[in-house]
């Protein structure tokens, strides 16, 4: 990984691209990466669908190596839908394709005239640009069918559906998986509507005569990956409960709680739950012949993906994900699997945030455009939007413009997107992150890692309740390092219980690119990223007032325990205060 | 329990089909207990499961949709529905397991026990069971055969499509053999409130 590919689509007479030495910005790789170059070259007023904003692709520091999980792209701009800096990661195989191609980056910059498409396919030798109307309007499905007839089935994918091209708030951006489907997707914050903004379509990507990336220290990394596989395979959670069931294995459990907003976050209880359960999920997969255990990306070992058939036995889509099992279940009042899966299939194809979306639909129903629960309405709704008619515009712009337009008050929001499966009412600490993170409502931004391992900000008391400002900082520190190195957040679990294992990816780290990196350098890592992206956000006009739920939240009693979001502003304000 | 309203339905069914009942559990069944006494009694003495297993596999519980820390310190009473889980991902999974780190994120519904009710009344529990503990206790808690709600059960075998039914090998509806068609119309037990439900391998 040792170049830049600028991309500048703005150029007089049509697009061009430079290979750059990676300069100021090499040691950085994935969130680092994009958060730095997104923080020193896109002016924080500008418009995000204008030609100053610039989107950029980065694999991970691990990418493109043997290193187990290390798979992940992340993706970053400034986000159409919060106005603020956006980083959104995402499984497949272009992260490990593009490291191996020697790219720590692609940064796609200007504006072009005109309405053309642009494909652009990276392989060992060259980069090409070319127009392709061809592709105007297609589906992902359809994107990358036409890409595999023209290069064969040995490259990888990143594209754009009509979401995108229409430049909605809501657009993902999709990234081809092991078996050349666009299912896995860079979903939060409208990077797909920035990629539509610079008129690309779509990336092909063929790493064919490239190997994998070699350490500096083979021996050592080698050990290091045993010790880290190892740890993932023995922890209760990466070894066996997402293997086995998949992330939708949370549904009973959240729901169990009474924090499973139900019905636009009326409720935390849905009768239809075990209904649409990982544990049911899988029961169906497995008698339609589909897979319960499967990776998005070669290399990863906890396998947390299925193939989820329809009911003749015909691939539907990916397993949906418990995040959209919630989105487009119980938030919509829709306790039927083949509704979410069709629902999940839409978005991919369209190219939709699917968390975004079913928040989308469930404010629609609260609006009284549908009744929760009619799932017909729920896939209508969705296909209004990849049309782009003037109803599917509103949705596909997300759940705050939607509220907006049909004057509905309730839209659980933070900096304009969507919260995801999780009531802050019920779960506070995670309302702590929703709140403070720099990239809207997210709950990949304070995930799990061993804050008490890092000690991030000095000791916490974990049971005092003043100390969730306190550990939703850590979280958000660490989880910043994490989305640096490659590695899928899903790690955090066995890193988060079993020393070794975190120790395992520092010496990964350390052995590829022969440092002698500490627990210490890694939270500096991720403190310095936060640093810049809310120096972006703050520079974009964002305030202390920026970092609040909405007021339902402080003043709705949130069924059935009955409690609102109380954490005070003040404490909220301490969390960058370290 | 009144006896006299009581159904049996014994499944006798191959392998794959056991499967497919497992997912029963997560609705819940009814055990009785004595309220007042301890979740860890409930578990380990009345319901035989070892206190190994509950240290080492059901790392998240739920009592009322608390989450609890101490299953010593955890009252069950009349009505309790008390849910059993592995380890679970995510940051709220992390949240919700037993004594977790980050127990704070949920400390406004945490259970926490209330003033002592000692008592010695039978009393009637929904038992769930969720993932790894639904399929590693739950073949032999159906193997033993536990009651369900009519409703539940009846809603659960309706669903069900032929090749669940092709795949059964005996049935036994208060021990006399049937055929499937009785039950997959559910209308065997729709007048009593509970069924002491057992599914064998065979
Ligand atoms: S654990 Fe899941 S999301 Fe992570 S790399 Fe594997 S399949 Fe992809």
């Amino acid at each position: 990984m040792e170049f830049i590919l600028r991309i500048d689509v703005g150029a007089k007479g049509g697009p061009t691209w430079r290979k750059e030495p990676l300069g100021g910005y090499a040691g950085n790789g994935g969130r680092g990466m994009t958060s730095l170059i997104v923080s020193k070259e896109v002016p924080p007023l500008c418009h995000p669908l204008g030609a100053r904003n610039k989107l950029v692709i980065a694999p991970g520091l691990l990418s493109g190596t043997s290193a187990s999980m290390s798979g992940r792209i992340s993706i970053g701009c400034k986000s159409p839908l919060t106005n603020g800096i956006k980083e959104s990661n995402s499984g497949g195989q272009p992260g490990q394709m593009l490291a191996r191609l020697g790219y720590a980056a692609i940064i796609i910059e200007g504006k072009p005239e005109g309405h053309d498409l642009y494909k652009i396919v990276i392989n060992k030798d060259e980069v090409k640009i070319d127009i392709d109307n061809s592709l105007k309007m297609l589906g992902n499905y359809d994107v990358v069918d036409k890409m595999k007839n023209e290069y064969g089935d040995k490259i990888s994918t990143i594209s754009i559906g009509p979401a995108g091209e229409m430049k909605m708030s809501a657009a993902s951006i999709a990234c081809t998986d092991m078996e050349l489907r666009p299912t896995r997707h860079a979903g939060r914050g409208g990077t797909g509507a920035v990629m539509g903004s610079k008129g690309v379509k779509v990336i092909v990507l063929d790493d064919t005569g490239k190997s994998m990336r070699t350490p500096k220290d083979p021996e050592k990394f080698k050990e290091a990956n045993k010790i880290f596989v190892k740890g993932l395979k023995k922890h209760p959670v990466t070894g066996e409960a997402l293997p086995t069931y998949g992330t939708n294995v949370l549904t009973n459990i959240i729901n169990e709680s009474g924090g499973f907003p139900t019905n636009n976050f009326k409720s935390g209880k849905f009768s239809g739950a075990s209904k649409i359960s990982g544990e049911s999920e899988v029961e169906l997969q497995t008698k339609r012949g589909g897979l319960a255990t499967h990776g998005c990306h070669r290399g990863c070992v906890i396998q947390c993906s299925g193939i989820y058939n329809d009911k003749q036995g015909n691939f539907l889509t990916k397993q949906p994900e418990y995040e959209t099992v919630w989105a487009h279940g119980a938030n919509c009042g829709i306790d039927d699997l083949d509704t979410i899966a069709m629902l999940d299939r839409l978005d991919d194809d369209f190219g939709l945030d699917t968390i975004e979306m079913g928040a989308a639909i469930a404010v629609a129903m609260e609006a009284g455009l549908a009744k929760f629960g009619d799932g017909e309405a729920a896939i209508n709704f969705i296909k209004e939007v990849g049309k782009g008619t003037p109803l599917g515009r509103i949705l596909g712009n997300g759940a705050a413009i939607t509220a907006k337009a049909y004057g509905v008050e309730r839209a659980p929001v933070v900096k304009g997107q969507a919260m995801p499966a999780y009531d802050p009412r019920a779960i506070k600490g995670i309302g702590v992150t929703y709140a403070t993170s720099t990239m809207g409502a997210d709950h990949t931004s304070g995930y799990a890692i061993a804050t008490n391992i890092l000690k991030v900000g000095g000791d916490v008391d974990p049971l005092k309740t003043e100390g969730q400002v306190d550990l939703s900082r850590n979280l958000q520190i660490a989880t910043a390092a994490i989305d640096s190195t490659g590695m899928c957040l899903f790690i955090a679990f066995a890193v988060l219980d079993q020393p070794e294992t975190f120790q395992a990816l520092i010496d990964l780290l350390n052995a590829f690119y022969g440092l002698t990196l500490t627990a210490d350098d890694v939270t500096a890592l991720g403190k310095s990223i936060l640093k810049m992206e809310r120096k972006f956000n703050t520079d974009a006009g964002f305030t202390a007032k920026h970092d609040r739920l909405p007021e339902y939240f402080y003043t709705e009693a949130f069924p059935p325990h009955n409690v609102t979001f109380d954490i005070k502003d003040e404490d909220l304000d301490q969390l960058y205060n370290w | 329990m009144n006896n006299s309203k009581l159904t049996t339905l014994s499944l006798c069914v191959e392998e794959h089909v056991l499967a497919r009942i497992l997912p029963i559990l997560q609705k819940g069944f009814i055990i009785w207990s004595r309220a007042g006494c301890s979740l860890n009694e409930l578990l380990c003495m009345q319901q035989k499961i070892s206190s190994d297993y509950i240290a080492e596999r059901i790392s998240t519980i739920f009592l009322d949709g608390k989450p609890v820390d101490d299953i010593d310190k955890t009252v069950i009473h009349d009505g309790s529905s008390i849910a059993l889980s592995g380890a679970m991902p995510g940051l709220v999974g992390a949240v919700m397991r037993r004594g977790s780190f980050y127990a704070s994120f949920r400390d406004s519904i945490t259970y926490k026990k209330g003033p002592d009710t000692p008592s010695q009344e039978k009393c009637m529990v929904n038992l769930k069971f969720f993932n790894i503990v639904m399929k590693e206790l739950g073949p032999d808690f159906l193997k033993k055969g536990i009651f369900f709600k009519s409703s539940d059960l009846t809603d659960f075998l309706t669903n069900q499509s032929k090749d669940f039914w092709h795949g059964n090998k005996e049935i036994l509806l208060n021990k006399k053999p049937v055929g499937y068609s009785l039950i997959e119309k559910g209308e065997f037990v729709l007048q009593n409130d509970l069924v002491f439900f057992s599914v064998k391998v065979c």
